[in-house]
């Protein structure tokens, strides 16, 4: 799930293939049967093979609605649907005359038919609203050292007054785990932030410009790629000795290199399209040109991969936290927090260690699979028109 | 096929100097917090001007960048030196060399187990597609793909080592000083098995899902459909015709995953305190001892290469194209 630092790359590259190919053959079959059934053979395919065309070239622009007041959120629609055959209308007339429905609305259906993803969001929205909203009503002690040998409290199991326990230096854990996810939140945030604005700018000049200069950028990130990251990043922290603002920098900075070479290889696709010789042949600018054909074209790749890159960084942080080079005290993040909590565990001071981990490890899946929606979203073929 | 080994092997040499370079040039910009300069590392605590003074000569820090990066392009290349160690007062390959073989292990140890779990298990997802196996191992794995390593290993320390202790078992290796063996993986595979599992099972998570994919792809080819039509029998067509096709893509998604593996195995080292390459990371970079974390850098990213260099021959061996494709060009 983390390209660089968890057990496993994720490569979205290859991922986003597989994933395409093996949707395409799905709704392949689902196409076929369509046209089996409802008689609709031949027409249907040439329909929606012009259409999706169409439809490429303006993916965020405006969209052609025939049958744009039938809305079924339930049924899934293939590409084959739209070819109203029984309703004895010509679907020219839908187009001409019926408002069609807004773009960001197909893309809310598609997104909220992916019940998991809406689940997901739900709950990285409640942990979101709990860790920054929740001190203001649930007030502890986090940063003074003093007021806690004053009423001393040390690994106190949850009890009356602290559901969740304190912790080794007498802090509440469960605002702990609120003050610690605030920091964990906005540097993984941020520092996602960073390497998508890095890595779209990187991939951009490198696939848009092409060429000579194209090589040598993106041999400079397969030499960054083959560096396991998380090395890089001690070595970093310790050369830096970084307060938090630097910590996000050097998480931002160095987990680009995969996104930049995702949005390079959209950039040197759509450049070569039919549309962008056009407004090239038309006297568009390079400017023009990749700021209204290739920046809008890739967005689906730059939104999905930004949201990943927000989870790797929260992951990267937390690895940091772990290993001892985290937001430094009286602050915390929750990989410091599982750290210090881990030497207890023999002590089965369970409050310690397993309620953070679990806020942790939902956030993470949240995130993905939130990421995971938000690809489809942007998928042509799933939209209902 | 000479040829294009050839070039891989170039491109690998190309990719070892620009991380030579790169990493030398940040360790170079090390900020001087309250003078953690290297000569004051290491006549700290006794930091007076004439100790630091001679430190500075010693190790010829007063020398231009140009004249050091050389000297330890050279000392690296040439003599296989892969710096000194100010903190400890010694190389730091006498440091490290006990501790390669060991970090060696865990990881191809992890690496082989997972391939021998996640192909299998990715086959049958695929062959036998949205049934129970095909859900249940999904949910498994993307579970696993979620959480980091660590908490894995809290779990399996938890329920392994606290909660069922069976006998030796619960015996973590001991402290990093007490005798550590290269070759303990023989002797004592005891203190293997809770890092190797934890290891395994999150390589297996990412790999089963792009083997699954993979033969999924596979399936769907015309090949396989006429395979089918000639009359050939289900395990022909999934030995001979789906697999051989499938297995490629696996090769090279091995290789890439190398730099994740070694990231998974400096935090599971951690976790068990397993003494080995990750350990010796952390306690170096607590110490401020950059040129053993420089060191580091470099031995992992020669030990990636030469696994995607690997991982190139074995998907040349499997895949005739890319032989032909590669002496072509």
């Amino acid at each position: 799930m983390s390209p660089r630092f968890g057990p496993f790359g994720r490569t979205p590259v290859e991922q986003a293939g597989i994933d395409q190919a093996s949707k395409g053959f799905e709704a392949g079959l689902a196409n076929g049967a369509a046209n089996g059934i409802g008689a609709t053979s031949g027409a249907s395919d040439s329909h929606g093979s012009a259409i999706e065309v169409i439809e490429q070239e303006h993916p965020v622009g405006s969209q052609l609605h025939p049958s744009g007041t039938r809305f079924d959120p339930d049924a899934l629609a293939t590409v084959g649907d739209f070819v109203d055959v029984g309703s004895g209308e010509p679907p020219l007339e839908h187009f001409a005359t019926e408002k069609p429905i807004p773009l960001w609305r197909q893309m809310l259906t598609v997104f909220v038919q992916n019940r998991l993803a809406v689940i997901s969001t739900i709950v990285l929205v409640m942990i979101i609203v709990v860790c920054f909203a929740g001190p203001h009503f649930y007030h502890t002690n986090q940063t003074n050292f003093l007021q806690l040998l004053t009423n001393y409290c040390q690994n106190c199991a949850p009890g009356a007054g602290r559901p969740l326990g304190t912790d080794s230096n007498g802090f509440d854990v469960l605002g702990r785990i609120m003050y610690g996810g605030q920091s964990s939140l906005i540097v993984g945030a941020l520092a996602g932030v960073i390497t998508i604005f890095v890595g779209t700018g990187y991939g951009m000049v490198s696939g848009f410009i092409g060429g000579f200069l194209d090589n040598v950028l993106m041999r400079i990130i397969d030499a960054l790629l083959s560096i396991p990251l998380l090395y890089l990043l001690i070595t970093l922290v310790v050369i830096f000795h970084p307060s938090t603002t630097l910590i996000i920098l050097v998480i931002g900075f160095t987990g680009w290199f995969g996104n930049a070479r995702i949005i390079r290889g959209d950039a040197l696709v759509i450049r070569e399209l039919e549309y962008s010789q056009a407004a090239s042949s038309m006297g568009g600018s390079k400017l023009h040109i990749v700021r209204r054909h290739v920046f809008p074209n890739s967005i689906s790749n730059i939104v999905t991969v930004g949201t990943f890159s927000v989870a790797d960084a929260i992951l990267a942080l937390s690895f940091l936290g772990y290993l001892g080079f985290g937001v430094p005290l009286p602050g915390t993040d929750w990989g410091t927090m599982m750290a210090n909590g881990q030497g207890f565990l023999i002590n089965g001071w369970w409050w310690e260690i397993f309620p953070v981990a679990a806020v942790f490890v939902a956030v993470i899946v949240c995130i993905n699979y939130i990421g995971d929606a938000l690809r489809d979203i942007f998928e042509v073929r799933l939209r209902q028109r | 096929m000479g040829t294009y080994l050839l070039r891989r092997l170039g491109a690998g040499i190309f990719v070892v100097l620009f991380i030579i370079v790169l990493t030398f040039s940040l360790s170079y910009l090390q900020t001087p917090h309250g003078a953690a300069t290297p000569a004051w590392i290491a006549c700290n605590p006794r930091d007076t001007p004439v100790c630091i003074q001679h430190y500075t000569a010693l190790y010829g820090l007063n020398q231009s960048f140009i004249i050091r990066l050389y000297q330890y392009i050279q000392g690296l290349v040439v003599h296989f030196n892969l710096g000194y160690s100010y903190k400890q007062n010694q190389a730091v390959f006498t440091l490290l060399k006990i501790f390669i073989p060991r970090t060696l292990w865990l990881a191809v140890a992890s690496l082989v187990l997972a391939t021998l779990i996640a192909v299998p298990m990715g086959i049958y997802q695929a062959w036998r597609r949205n049934s129970i196996f095909d859900y249940a191992a999904t949910g498994i794995a993307f579970i696993l793909y979620s959480i980091p390593a660590f908490v894995l290993g809290f779990v399996l320390l938890d329920v392994f080592s606290f909660h069922i202790p069976f006998g030796t078992w619960a015996h973590l290796p001991s402290s990093p000083t007490a005798g550590i063996n290269a070759w303990a993986i023989f002797t004592d595979p005891i203190q293997f098995v809770l890092p190797v599992v934890t290891l395994t099972a999150l390589s297996v998570a990412g790999l089963s899902r792009f083997m699954r994919s993979s033969v999924l792809d596979v399936l769907v080819q015309d090949y396989i459909r006429t395979a089918r039509a000639k009359g050939c029998s289900s395990s022909r067509v999934l030995f001979k015709h789906t697999m051989r096709n499938a297995l490629g893509p696996i090769v090279t998604i091995i290789g890439l995953s190398i730099p994740a593996l070694l990231a998974g195995a400096l935090i599971v080292e951690n976790t068990f305190n397993y003494s080995g390459i990750g350990v010796e990371t952390v306690t170096a970079a607590l110490n401020d001892d950059v040129n053993i974390l420089l060191a580091i850098t470099i031995l992992v990213t020669i030990a990636t290469i030469i696994g995607n260099l690997m991982a190139d021959v074995g998907l040349a061996i499997i895949n005739p194209r890319v032989r032909i494709e590669g002496a072509a060009r």
